[in-house]
């Protein structure tokens, strides 16, 4: 247990250290100076030369790439992460701003996931081979198909347009709340059903359930209350795997519906190409998942005794 | 029971099939099928319904929809089967190589899989291609960047299992050569099962050229690339649904056929690669 902590302590670190690597990296890639494309972002017109070397100057751009990083290491350490070029405030401080919108609309898909996806997978499961087992599978490959952004803007037509339920843009009532939730939900929905099905399958094949049929309890406390409770510690790890999807999909589904979180903001710097947020943001989104992934392996030691850590297999 | 649980993967298999084969013959006779030129501008018939003379009605710059729909088999099928094939080859080699030699190779190649592992894709992807711009080759590299780790990791699990095996020790008792088992002995073995990743691999990268491109950020405008397509109709959504529909709905049912074909597979396939295919 405590070695497996050590070992994904210091693999979170690695990851945190390659990531801040690349992101820093990612402003080299970039064709041309980035020195000249700051400062045509900033006034719009192309800079002179002395323009660009006075930039260049003042930030340390002309010292070589590996000192450079560092550089931008030490800052990190200290909270810093640069200044957004379009409006000028500390990137933390924009993550920070916008990160409640996701974070509400992250927790309202992911619940209502669970409260549609859990009991269709546990019924499924009893039920393996039943029509509405074979029905659950269809419904659920055309959820994981159905491209996001396109969900969103159907759903939109649907009950904004025609039948003028729902607001279709904005932020702040619950009625906002429906729509972008429903089509962040529906691909996270999907999975979540057919991998609490196979689990709990897995589960109801195993003696301890054949000991309980054995002794007269009924099916309802055998599945619901035995079999649950051992089925879904694998299911814990995939809601960890979720949030790169609940990311991804938050990153699409704020931009269809313009949704003030972290995504659309991210997705707007790098239309604007304001490389400091983009930097930061990405760092921040890494952060966050390789904690999330941490919490999660921690939680399957606790949750499973069962379970041993050797290392790979 | 096993019969049944063969049959209904045989049916996913069959219908999944039968709808890839007619994308790729949409994509392949795309000239012949399509009625018009997708690219032909003519803005006398712009926002037209779906009706008689246009299928699927006519997009913002009076172009044919139905006829870029056709055209954009091309980009989204060919697209996705480029970015999957190079990360199955990219996987297979570099899981082929940490599985059969072990120690310490193992050891570092698998580390860097697992931190790769860790980074989520989408956004890493929309970086890069944020950053390098917006064109295919940037949009295939994005995609290409962190596909491959999953390959990685699945067929050295698959080559620790094959190397076991007695036919290898045979092989090397023959005096084969590191390259050859791998090459002759491996990776043929390891394939199949892979085969099913890379088929529902083919179905997640649909999805994000599209997804890619409707940002902008992906095959760009004028290309009938569904996703580009869906980009430029936004603007109408309200006043002409149509654009919007067309596309959307052919996305779908491509990444569904190859989701079908899959899943089939994955019924089919032996129980041992399965359980391997679900770690």
């Amino acid at each position: 247990m405590k070695r497996l902590l050590i070992q994904r302590l210091v693999s979170a670190v690695f990851v945190m250290l390659i990531a801040s690597f690349l992101s820093f990296s990612l402003l080299f890639s970039a064709p041309g100076n980035p020195a000249e494309t700051i400062l045509r972002q900033q006034s719009g017109l192309d800079p002179t030369y002395d323009e660009i070397e006075l930039f260049m100057k003042r930030h340390d751009l002309n010292r070589p790439f590996l000192v450079q990083c560092l550089q931008w290491l030490y800052l990190l350490t200290h909270g810093k992460l640069g200044v957004s070029l379009r409006t000028g405030e500390p990137v933390l401080e924009e993550f920070t701003a916008r990160f409640g919108a996701t974070f509400q609309l992250a927790v309202a898909a992911m619940a209502l996931s669970v409260i549609i996806g859990l009991p269709i997978g546990v019924f499924a499961a009893t039920k393996p081979n039943s029509l509405f087992d074979h029905i659950i599978r269809v419904v659920s490959l055309a959820g994981v198909s159905i491209p996001e952004f396109w969900l969103g803007l159907m759903l939109m037509l649907c009950f904004s347009l025609a039948l003028g339920w729902l607001p279709c843009f904005g932020h702040g009532t619950v009625r906002h709340l429906v729509l972008p939730m429903i089509t962040l939900a529906v691909g996270i929905t999907a999975s979540l059903m057919r991998f609490v099905r196979t689990s709990m399958l897995e589960v109801l094949n195993l003696d301890y359930i054949k000991t309980a049929k054995a002794k007269g309890l009924r099916e309802v406390v055998i599945v619901w209350k035995h079999a649950l409770k051992n089925a879904l510690i694998p299911v814990v790890t995939i809601l960890g795997t979720q949030l790169g999807h609940l990311l991804a999909g938050a990153v699409i589904v704020e931009t269809v519906f313009s949704w003030p979180g972290i995504g659309k903001f991210f997705v707007d710097s790098i239309y604007a190409r304001d490389y400091p947020v983009i930097q930061g943001f990405v760092l921040i989104i890494a952060a966050i998942y390789v904690l999330v992934n941490l919490l999660v392996d921690i939680l399957y030691v606790y949750l499973d005794p069962r379970v041993r850590y050797e290392g790979r297999s | 029971m096993y019969i049944l649980e063969v049959t209904r993967g045989k049916k996913m298999l069959l219908t999944g099939s039968i709808l890839i084969f007619g994308f790729m013959a949409l994509a392949v006779f795309a000239p012949f099928i399509a009625p018009y030129d997708p690219d032909d501008v003519k803005v006398e018939k712009r926002l037209l319904p779906p009706g008689e003379h246009h299928l699927m009605g006519t997009d913002g710059f009076g172009r044919d929809i139905f006829s870029r729909v056709v055209f954009g088999t091309r980009y989204s099928l060919f697209l996705a089967l480029v970015v999957v094939s190079i990360n199955l080859l990219l996987g297979l080699m570099v899981g082929s190589i940490a599985g059969y030699f072990g120690g310490l190779i193992d050891e570092l190649i698998m580390r860097i899989v697992d931190i790769l592992l860790a980074f989520p894709n989408i956004i890493l992807a929309l970086c890069i291609v944020g950053v390098l711009g917006p064109s295919i080759q940037n949009l295939i590299l994005a995609l290409v960047a962190l596909g491959w780790v999953g390959y990685t990791r699945v067929s050295r699990g698959l080559v620790l299992s094959i190397k076991e095996q007695g036919f290898i020790g045979a092989a090397k008792a023959l005096g084969g050569s590191n390259m050859y088992i791998i090459m002759r002995h491996i990776i043929p073995n390891a394939f199949p099962p892979l085969l099913v990743l890379a088929t529902l691999h083919v179905s997640h990268t649909i999805l994000s050229i599209a997804a890619l491109s409707f940002l902008g950020l992906g095959v760009q405008a004028p290309t009938p690339e569904w996703g580009a397509m869906l980009s430029e109709g936004k603007q109408f959504i309200f006043t002409h649904p149509h654009v919007m529909i067309f596309p959307g709905v052919a996305i779908t049912l491509s990444v569904l056929s190859f989701n079908l074909l899959g899943e089939g597979l994955r019924d089919v396939l032996d129980p041992r690669a399965r359980e391997v295919l679900n770690v």
